[in-house]
């Protein structure tokens, strides 16, 4: 045991100084609450007129002109800028003005525009989002609603603006505040996730080092293989514990400054303290799986650049959920959610991101979990199998045939 | 009970990787407070018979004795190991890095705290001891990795080329401290190809090839065994017909004689000293070196191969 904790406090102590791990560590969270802020500035200005966006759009470089088929443009109204936009009698016109060089493009408002809504831009190139199409757009409200305010128009244009749409779920959960947004769950996720790979990858790294660097052969001449993964292990893990701990300080350090209510941050993403504490085992487990993992790929390999492509591999399954997130965020309790968070390489990661939008039965919690947990101390035992020194001292790069020869002994 | 002598016995050890036979029935024992030679062409054993030494890997037969023993946890702190392929923690300081390796030693801090001081003032690398290993020359990396391997004071040292890459000062410096801990006692177990520092330094060798014994004992009794019967003489006067003598070669400005089957030196020097019409100046056993015995060895083992392929 002692062998074990000197290996795993030599971990700690090296990876805690890292570059890395402070960048990490600081770093993450602090642009998880810069994205936080961002958006809280964002949502909580729900007055804000959308005149104002029209204000801010682009005024194109040059004169648009119009065909009115339909006679529907008598005025050019408020805040459209009244020389940007110029009447031709006809499409003759208008084309031999664009092609002089006199205006950038038209519109035609065809006659049966009224019963069909439908407009015509023509321009010399496809442009891939036109400024002025925000401005011809108010004209046509103005003018097929000529008794209508500017504000009127506004919310014709704009029936409800960024923050004025609020989805109320009829679960307790649901009673979501101001605060909700609709990426965090992603975020919380990411959160989670960001640690167990970075204990991963340390594991990996330190344990490529050492057999590349060759004290692999000193150490195994001291300690017993097994040792020399548990104290791995061992610090990792504190290591990750110790980044969780500096996230959540940063977190209430940021809920102090900006003088947030936390509950009203959880109760935007949908997650009850209870449902909180369960992080705690999924990320344990998934540490226990994935560090499992890292580190037979890094009894294997004998130096980093060889384990690239298996730690891609083995990545995916928990990279599944990241991709497919806005399935499981829109249907969290669907078929596709639920077998995500079950599979244990996805587990704590879909499971996380339902949890963060919705009720989950508490059955699928306990199954998720219970399988997560049996994988992970399988995984870790099945791993500590390649932790044979013949493995740990050959220069020989992974294969399916080494790994399957190594696991049988 | 009496205390065995031996710090290691290892007894008819073998070891197959797939087709390969490393080791093949190997017995030899070190004795305490002795410089043991361990040596033999690139690709004979000695790497896996050490590692099996060490417990590293295990044999297929054949059991292995350290210190008494079999290897346990505890024997494990009593043995210092140099492996030819050396390497530390790149990113350690260096007294970092002794603490860490003298503590898995099972020292306390601050013992292993004590003896890397002195180590590294001894070996003048007490100024480096806060540099990172990557920082240092590649001599200083060589003496920090002596020093990690037996500032815990081993009572049996392995050591793997223990000079390569030192000047011939630091090489000095090395060479006192392993004479040292064998007049302290311990057991030492060199492997090496520089032949010159194995005649200096060890009492007793083995040559190893193909995994099997090839040369064991004293290394006295095995020179004598292929000591050539000749001598080389400087005398004053002209030497002609030699009664004994079966071939006779000037050589600067002596006589290097070919002695006939079953005549000794002595007869010779008898001889010599009896003919009136020379003066014996100078009268020396030629010695074969080692290194001509490990090129006539296994070099006589290859060129049979090559007969019967």
């Amino acid at each position: 045991m002692h062998k074990t904790l000197l290996i795993g406090l030599r971990e700690f102590r090296q990876r805690v100084r890292k570059r890395g791990f402070l960048l990490t560590s600081i770093g993450t969270p602090l642009l998880l609450i810069l994205f936080w802020a961002f958006t809280g500035v964002v949502d909580s200005s729900p007055g804000q007129p959308p005149l104002a966006e029209l204000a801010q759009a682009n005024r194109p470089d040059s004169v648009i002109g119009y065909v009115d088929q339909a006679g529907l443009i008598r005025t050019i109204p408020d805040p459209v800028p009244a020389d940007l936009f110029r009447a031709f009698p006809d499409i003759e016109a208008a084309e031999a003005a664009l092609e002089g060089g006199d205006i950038g493009a038209y519109y035609v408002i065809p006659s049966d525009y009224r019963q069909t809504g439908s407009v015509q831009r023509i321009s010399p190139q496809l442009p891939t989002s036109p400024p002025d199409t925000q401005w011809f757009n108010w004209m046509l409200i103005a003018n097929l609603f000529p008794d209508a305010s500017p504000e009127q128009i506004a919310r014709l244009r704009w029936p409800f603006n960024s923050s004025g749409l609020e989805f109320v779920n009829l679960s307790p959960k649901g009673e979501a505040g101001a605060e909700g947004n609709p990426m965090l769950p992603f975020l919380v996720t990411i959160a989670v996730m960001i640690p167990l790979f970075t204990s991963g990858s340390f594991l990996l790294q330190s344990l490529t080092q050492e057999k590349s660097s060759r004290v692999m052969e000193i150490l195994l001449v001291s300690l017993r293989p097994r040792q020399l993964l548990s104290g791995k292990l061992l610090g990792l893990g504190a290591l990750t514990l110790v980044q969780y701990v500096i996230w959540a300080a940063i977190g209430l350090l940021a809920l102090v400054v900006t003088g947030r209510d936390a509950s009203q941050l959880l109760s935007g993403i949908s997650l009850s303290a209870n449902e909180l504490l369960l992080v705690l085992p999924y990320a344990l487990g998934g540490f226990t799986l994935y560090a499992g993992i890292m580190a037979g790929i890094g009894a294997l390999s004998p130096d980093i650049e060889s384990s690239r492509t298996w730690v891609f591999v083995v990545s995916l399954p928990m990279m599944v959920p990241i991709y497919l997130w806005q399935a499981i965020v829109t249907s969290p309790n669907g078929p596709l959610a639920a077998a995500l968070s079950l599979i244990p390489f996805s587990a704590p990661v879909a499971m996380l991101m339902r949890m963060t939008s919705t009720v989950v039965p508490l059955w699928q919690i306990g199954a998720s979990l219970a399988l997560l947990l049996i994988t992970g101390i399988g995984m870790t035992w099945l791993m500590a199998r390649l932790f044979r020194v013949q493995t740990l001292l050959s220069g020989e790069s992974p294969s399916v045939h080494r790994v399957w020869s190594a696991l049988r002994g | 009970m009496t205390q065995s002598t031996y710090a290691l016995e290892v007894h008819d050890i073998s070891k197959t990787y797939a087709t390969v036979r490393a080791v093949d029935n190997l017995s030899f024992e070190v004795h305490k407070g002795e410089i043991f030679g361990l040596l033999g062409p690139n690709g004979a054993g000695k790497t896996t018979s050490i590692r099996m030494i060490l417990d590293i890997i295990k044999p297929d037969a054949g059991q292995i004795s350290v210190l008494g023993g079999p290897m346990t946890e505890a024997t494990k702190s009593r043995i210092g190991y140099l492996p030819e392929e050396r390497g530390l923690y790149e990113d350690m300081t260096l007294l970092g890095t002794l603490l860490f390796l003298g503590q898995l030693k099972d020292l306390t801090r601050q013992t292993a705290r004590a003896r890397a001081e002195a180590y590294l003032r001894e070996l003048e690398l007490w100024d480096a001891r806060d540099l990172k290993i990557e920082a240092l020359s590649r001599g200083m990396n060589q003496k920090a990795q002596f020093v990690a391997a037996t500032m815990h004071e081993p009572d049996l040292i392995i050591v793997d080329e223990p000079f390569s890459g030192l000047d011939p000062v630091n090489a000095r410096i090395i060479k006192n401290l392993l004479y040292r801990m064998r007049d302290r006692g311990a057991a030492i177990m060199m492997s090496t190809h520089q032949m010159h520092q194995v005649e200096e330094m060890c009492q007793r060798i083995l040559l190893i090839d193909h995994g099997s014994r090839v040369l064991y004992g004293p290394l006295d009794e095995i020179r004598r065994q292929f000591a050539s019967n000749a001598v080389e003489v400087d005398l004053r006067g002209k030497l002609g017909h030699v009664p004994g003598v079966e071939r006779l070669v000037s050589r600067n400005g002596g006589y290097r004689l070919l002695l006939q089957d079953g005549v000794q030196p002595e007869q010779l020097l008898r001889t010599l000293v009896n003919m009136p019409e020379i003066t014996v100046e100078r009268f020396e056993r030629v010695e074969t070196s080692l290194d001509e015995i490990f090129v006539r060895v296994v070099g006589r083992k290859v060129a049979n191969e090559e007969g019967t392929a």
